[in-house]
């Protein structure tokens, strides 16, 4: 495969996607919920209400001045969860990046080396995979202690197994290719190889692996924060808010609506463009 | 097979010994021991409290304390539970969270792979739609959510089911619908590509032109071949379903494990985390080997590694 051939694959993947209503629909929602995101971490707030105002409305339902309504010390539920989309959407990105990392480095290496040392490692995967992930999860947390960076690493930590195992196999399959033969032939070291010639030809299922974990990340994290295992206020996240809404559902269901209707949103596009994008990677897939 | 089942035992052991030893380094290595709420107490008070817990002794003797009391099958006491042994506690609490365990599995079986093989067969019409939309938005939706949902709509408005406690029958039906809610869809979704991949078979194809039935075929053939990646499944789905049981019990204030495993965390009591770890152990190698028995049965050519 050439240069020029890896550019005819992403680009057709795009035409093929471009003509998934369905997907496309999804893929600015992600955009757009990226924006918010970009936009609260620099500074800029697009809703009338500042996320930690406080106001002598309390607990009111949607109104016009307030399109979700407000909380117990009367702050906007709607800049709360504008706000909220900064950390929730931070969180499942920087997992993502997390899980491609290890899962990248260390499926390399199984899948480079083989033998021994693939199977040792494989049965390592085996064991994280076999642990339930919010046991670890909450272990982890207890140990790094629950601000974003213990979630981070958690979250991170029980991600990475799928990458490894689809990256190692990838791997297997491109090392008996003819250009990988070259390659070596030529004198490229094991880094070079697996850098230049065999992760960019493998980097298709592995995009769209991480759509998959962006979203298992957010929920990660809301259920965590929902049973009071992750993030706790004063952070203010999709989960943190859900959890304060739980207390009120009795009374004032609308806390506990909104930030769920957000997080649910967002990993429904995250799915649902995951599916589309390994259809459109795969053309023998499609019939599915 | 019964060599099978003694050889998982027996690496059961190592495993095992890996999860309490790295469990009982974590829970002590944490900032904030079993008895720093009770701020009131006088330190001579918790020296005394200490001293009863053998907690005032050097880490590493601890740990042998603890491990010779393991071996014994003793897993220790409650810090915060006075006077309740772990094993006392998981013995009330296991029955709870296996019975809604069981109750969402079977649940997710019933309906997810039906609903899967009804799509697969019925391919592009609107049955086909309207299942996978359901299992679209049922991956996508956080387990709280779906018992928030449940609650409000049956608990608060409707008011016909109870919302909390585990006392009767009518107190399991909205725990196992949320517990059921996510390994549904994701069991649907399995089982439809699994059907639509075997469909393609030249097996079935043969089947259909010796003059089997359509319905011969598709349980004969079909069904017993696309429940194998479905069998797979069932050890992951375990964990699903531990998972979400965590959630589900503190969503209904069920005393089951998950629910003793989270108050644990949050006060340092350390036996029961490591002792309820254990259990979550023990549990998903007996359902991994459960697994591969039932491969061995559905497909007598696969050979199980033991």
């Amino acid at each position: 495969m050439s240069g020029k051939k890896h550019y005819g694959l992403w680009s057709e993947a795009w035409m093929r996607l471009q003509k998934m209503p369905r997907a496309m629909f999804c893929f600015w929602i992600i955009l757009g919920l990226l924006l918010l995101s970009l936009s609260s971490w620099l500074g800029l707030n697009p809703t009338a209400y500042g996320f930690d105002q406080t106001g002598n409305e309390i607990l009111q339902g949607p109104s016009a001045a307030h399109l979700m309504g407000t909380d117990e010390l009367g702050r906007d539920l709607f800049a709360r969860v504008i706000y909220g989309a900064r950390l929730s959407i931070a969180i499942g990105f920087s997992v993502a990046g997390i899980a491609f990392i290890i899962g990248t480095i260390y499926g390399s290496i199984a899948g480079f080396y083989g033998g021994k040392i693939d199977s040792l490692l494989m049965r390592g995967v085996d064991i994280a995979y076999a642990l339930p992930d919010l046991l670890v999860m909450i272990l982890i947390g207890v140990l790094v202690g629950r601000g974003t960076a213990g979630i981070l690493l958690s979250l991170g930590l029980v991600s990475w197994m799928g990458t490894a195992r689809l990256v190692r196999a990838q791997l297997l399959q491109l090392q008996s290719e003819e250009f990988i033969d070259a390659a070596k032939a030529a004198g490229r070291n094991t880094a070079e190889i697996i850098i230049k010639h065999l992760l960019p030809n493998a980097m298709g299922p592995i995009i769209v692996a991480l759509t998959f974990t962006v979203p298992s990340a957010i929920l990660s994290e809301s259920t965590l924060s929902f049973i009071g295992l992750g993030l706790s206020p004063p952070a203010c996240s999709w989960g943190t808010l859900a959890s304060d809404g739980w207390r009120s559902l009795r009374t004032h269901p609308h806390l506990i609506f909104f930030p769920s209707l957000f997080i649910f949103i967002t990993v429904l596009s995250f799915n649902q463009l995951g599916d589309a994008l390994r259809d459109a990677l795969d053309p023998r897939s499609r019939k599915r | 097979m019964l060599l099978l089942v003694f050889k998982r035992a027996l690496s059961a052991i190592p495993v095992l010994w890996i999860v309490a030893s790295l469990t009982f380094l974590m829970v002590r290595i944490v900032p904030g021991g079993p008895f720093d709420l009770d701020k009131a107490l006088p330190p001579e008070v918790v020296a005394n409290i200490k001293a009863k817990y053998q907690l005032d002794k050097p880490v590493l003797e601890q740990y042998g304390i603890y491990m010779a009391r393991l071996c014994r099958g003793d897993l220790g006491v409650s810090y915060k539970y006075a006077n309740r042994t772990v094993n006392d506690i998981l013995a009330d609490a296991f029955p709870v969270s296996m019975q809604l365990g069981l109750l969402g599995l079977s649940l997710s079986i019933l309906v997810g792979v039906p609903l899967g093989t009804a799509a697969a067969l019925k391919r592009g019409s609107y049955l086909d739609g309207i299942c996978m939309l359901i299992a679209g938005l049922g991956v996508s939706i956080p387990g709280f959510v779906v018992g928030a949902l449940l609650i409000f709509v049956f608990g608060i408005w409707l008011k016909i089911l109870p919302v909390a406690l585990w006392e009767s029958w009518r107190h399991m039906i909205l725990p196992a619908l949320t517990l059921s809610a996510s390994p549904t869809a994701y069991l649907a979704r399995l089982t439809r590509a699994s059907v639509l991949d075997v469909l393609d078979r030249d097996y079935v194809r043969t089947a259909r032109s010796k003059g089997l039935s359509y319905w011969q075929t598709i349980t004969a053939h079909v069904l017993r071949n696309a429940l194998i990646p479905v069998v797979t499944v069932l050890g992951p789905l375990t964990a699903i379903l531990v998972t979400g049981s965590f959630v589900v019990e503190y969503i209904y204030a069920i005393p089951g494990m998950g629910r003793f495993f989270i108050t644990a965390v949050s006060n340092r009591d350390y036996d029961l985390i490591i002792g309820t770890t254990l259990v979550f152990g023990v549990l998903l190698i007996i359902t991994n080997t459960i697994v591969d028995i039932a491969y061995m049965l559905l497909d007598p050519r696969m050979k199980v590694e033991g």
